[in-house]
């Protein structure tokens, strides 16, 4: 029924050469549910402030294409896959807790 | 085995991974207690779908968002049952909105107006977007013009149901309304000046659009009223309505509509309960037939003009369901203040109408009296002058005093048709007419005397000469036109009638020109002639000689005729041109058949010996009857008069007579009841002698079986052709017998 593989669009394309530490992430949502609208509104955060121009969203909205959640075999929304660097993580929840959350990406501060 | 070939690293990595793996559902856990997710993907069996928690913090949102719209959101499932509404809801049909929810349409918003929605509901199902405005009866919500649009809501091909949003814009629509009715009221009120109109008029605005029925009553002389509207929307249930007129409102009742002429203040009763209905019910009678129109809503305004109450206007709804509001009433006390002045002006209207007719009765009398006295002294003259014996200065002398008495006779004749004129009451009796016959009969009545030494030129060069028109007046105006110019022109001169055509084939103008070459009319006088009130100017005054109302008469005749009368000269002794414009008949008018060339008595042309007739003269004024048989005998006439109804009857009995002459007001009777007697007894010709010559005057005596009707004084011709005619129409009776 729904198209299994995501529309090509919404995903920007990588650097033909990958940088070292860069972050590519996938986050899980579902609609406008409020915790799927505020782990969009952290992970932004987060991002611009520790990642900048280091990292790619990709944003996959389930209630529209639930078949989607296949790929990373994911069971509560909203949830961030970390596909870079590997290895692959997942972190669940609404992003709220930055500590928690910089863990999960693997990201070490440089001082 | 692969794995112990795997180096530690690779190890570690699937470790962790492995962790990871294990650490998931924990985390899911925890993630779940601290409410940091709420939304699961589940597997079914369709495959995945996602199931949000916290739906009822996204349902409070939904109706959040839905309640702050000024519009009723609805969603409507297929088989007709709200799944989702919003707060209006519960005000328009007082009830929570959890009985609501799950219920069919129908049984929230009532049957009749599912009824009035029936197809719109049927189309969005069919999958298609609608909007429509219209009134919708709402149960418990009442009447309101809505405006909605219902958009379908459409999945993988199937209708599951629809989005309803529906605006009352029920303000805005009355508001329209009421303007549109404000201005219609307007228009047609002044349509007429006519009580009974107005009050028609008055009816048909309120019903339907302020009311399915209302009554109007009238206060009469004396406090009683009297129902002069009844007016039911539906036609069926008018008998009802007539019913109701017996039913004016008595004097001393406490009634509501008595009320408000008491106190001149609106009553408004915008739920009328049955109860109240019936503790106003005054007889039986009265009460079967104001149950079966079964009122439900009222309102009662004064018609008030100019300070004065003149009655209460009642409107009624009953089966539209409607019930009356502020509003209405701020309408209807307008429309009733527009319907009462027009009421009032109808009143004033009549009064001076009144007055009017009082004032042409009066010169319908004065113009008798002036001309009885004139009819003897015409009668002698005519006689005299052609009596033989006499010297030529006395024929002379006699001939003046008969042109002068019918110079008078004339200026009676104008100033009664001059009133007709300003009064718009000229009749016209048409029929096809040849003006070139026209002209020379004018010429004709002129006579020699007139003519003097001028010379009249005809150059009738027209192709055509036919028109509508009433000949008599015709040849009045071309009498005038003639009259004029040669008044005007000195001894030698000339005066030119020609006519042309003008125009396309279809609808072409007869143009005739009457053109003389005497003192001329300066410019600006040139535009005064023709006015009658207008004559006080000196110099026209002068130029034109007495009341000169001749041109302002006949241009009203031409008028008439749809054509026009204009002058025109180049100055001082420059001769002056009256043109007379009238629409050719190429086509007779719808509905008339060709009719031979009819002409008046006075325009048979003088032809012929006269045969001797047996005369009976009815007239009851001495000299007038002498006078009269006198000229008769000249003109070779056995006479024998009468002087009263009854001594008319009695010659009638005893001798044979081919012709009555008779006056119609006599001392014992009137000579129309006389005409009828001697007709249906002897059947005798008649020719009625009247100083009243109104278009009615003449109506009456054909009625009563006169042949013609001639106004005194008659000349002699005029009596001679009239009886010729008679004569002669007897004789082809008698041929024919």
């Amino acid at each position: 029924m729904a198209d299994p593989n995501p529309s090509p669009e919404a995903v920007p394309a990588l650097p033909e050469v990958m940088p070292e530490g860069f972050w590519d992430l996938k986050l899980y949502v579902a609609g406008q549910t409020p915790r799927s609208v505020a782990a969009i509104a952290n992970l932004k955060r987060i991002c611009e402030e520790h990642l900048a121009g280091k990292y790619r969203v990709e944003v996959v909205d389930l209630m529209s294409n639930p078949a989607l959640a296949r790929t990373d075999q994911i069971l509560a929304i909203p949830t961030l896959v970390r596909k870079l660097p590997a290895p692959a993580r997942k972190i669940i929840g609404d992003l709220s807790q930055t500590e928690r959350v910089l863990v999960g990406l693997d990201f070490q501060p440089r001082n | 085995m692969h794995d112990s070939e795997k180096t530690r690293e690779e190890l570690l990595l699937e470790i962790a991974e492995l962790r990871a793996r294990l650490a998931e559902p924990e985390e899911t856990v925890h993630a779940i207690r601290r409410g940091e997710v709420d939304a699961f993907v589940v597997l079914e069996p369709a495959g995945e779908a996602v199931y949000t928690l916290g739906t009822a913090e996204l349902l409070r949102q939904l109706q959040l968002i839905t309640d702050s719209l000024p519009v009723l959101v609805a969603y409507i499932d297929r088989d007709r049952l709200y799944r989702f509404i919003n707060r209006h809801y519960e005000a328009w049909f007082g009830r929570p909105m959890h009985e609501a929810v799950g219920q069919p349409l129908a049984a929230v918003m009532g049957e009749a107006a599912y009824e009035a929605v029936r197809e719109q509901v049927e189309a969005a199902l069919a999958g298609d977007q609608v909007t429509y405005e219209r009134w919708v009866p709402y149960r418990g919500a009442g009447e309101r013009f809505v405006h909605a649009t219902y958009m379908p809501h459409v999945h993988a091909g199937e209708v599951l149901g629809f989005v309803s949003f529906v605006e009352d814009v029920s303000e805005r629509q009355r508001a329209e309304e009421a303007l549109r009715l404000l201005a219609d009221a307007g228009e047609r009120l002044s349509e007429s000046l006519d009580f009974e109109t107005t009050l028609d008029n008055a009816a048909r605005l309120a019903v339907p659009a302020l009311a399915d029925w209302c009554m109007i009553d009238l206060l009469q002389e004396g406090g009683d009223c009297r129902r002069v509207v009844s007016l039911h929307a539906d036609p069926a249930r008018q008998p009802l309505m007539e019913e109701l007129k017996r039913y004016p409102l008595p004097r001393d009742s406490g009634s509501r509509l008595m009320q408000v002429l008491s106190t001149g203040e609106p009553v408004f009763t915008s739920d009328l309960t049955e109860e109240r209905v019936e503790a106003e019910l005054r007889s039986d009678d009265y009460a079967r037939i104001i149950r079966q129109l079964a009122p439900r809503s009222s309102l009662a305004v004064p018609l008030v003009a100019r300070g004065r109450t003149l009655g209460v206007w009642s409107f009624l709804y009953s089966e539209s369901g409607r019930s009356y509001r502020e509003e209405d009433l701020r309408v209807a006390l307008e429309l009733a203040r527009r319907v009462a002045v027009a009421l009032d002006n109808s009143r004033l209207y009549r009064e001076v109408e009144t007055a009017n007719r009082a004032k042409d009765h009066f010169l319908a009398t004065l113009s008798h009296e002036l001309r009885t006295p004139l009819t003897p002294v015409l009668a002698i003259a005519s006689r005299l002058e052609v009596d033989g014996r006499l010297l030529p200065e006395v024929r002379e002398g006699i001939d003046v005093i008969r042109r002068n008495v019918e110079l008078e006779a004339r200026l009676i004749d104008d100033l009664l048709d001059l009133t007709r004129v300003t009064r718009g009451k000229l009749e016209l009796h048409s029929e096809l007419v040849d003006v070139r016959q026209v002209i020379r009969q004018a010429l004709e009545t002129c006579g020699e005397r007139q003519l003097l030494g001028r010379r009249v030129e005809l150059d009738l060069a027209s192709a055509e000469h036919r028109v509508w028109g009433d000949p008599s007046r015709l040849t009045q105006v071309f009498w005038n036109l003639l009259n004029n110019a040669l008044k005007f022109t000195p001894e030698g001169g000339t005066v030119t009638v020609r006519s042309s055509r003008q125009g396309p084939p279809a609808q072409g103008t007869l143009v005739c020109e009457v053109a003389d070459s005497g003192i001329g009319i300066e410019p600006e006088a040139l535009t005064h002639i023709f006015n009658a009130f207008d004559q006080g100017r000196a110099g026209i005054t002068r130029r034109f000689g007495g009341l000169g109302l001749g041109l302002a008469i006949s241009r009203a005749i031409v008028e008439l005729h749809g054509g026009g009368l204009t002058a025109a000269s180049e100055g001082r002794d420059r001769g002056a041109a009256f043109t007379v414009e009238l629409p050719l008949v190429s086509e007779l008018p719808a509905g008339v058949e060709a009719v031979g060339q009819a002409l008046i008595p006075s325009l048979l042309p003088p032809s012929g010996a006269d045969r001797s007739l047996r005369i009976l003269v009815v007239e009851d004024h001495v000299d007038t009857a002498e006078a009269m048989a006198a000229l008769l005998q000249v003109l070779g006439h056995q006479v024998t008069t009468a002087g009263t109804v009854a001594t008319a009857v009695a010659a009638a009995e005893r001798g044979e007579f081919d012709l009555v002459l008779s006056d119609l007001g006599l001392p014992d009777g009137h000579g129309h009841d006389l005409m009828r007697d001697l007709s249906r007894r002897h059947g005798l010709p008649g020719i009625a002698l009247s100083g009243y010559g109104m278009e009615e005057d003449v109506a009456k005596s054909r009625d009563s079986g006169f042949a013609l009707h001639l106004t005194k004084p008659v000349s002699l011709d005029t009596l001679r052709a009239a009886i010729r005619r008679i004569a002669g129409s007897a004789v082809e009776v008698g041929d024919r017998s």
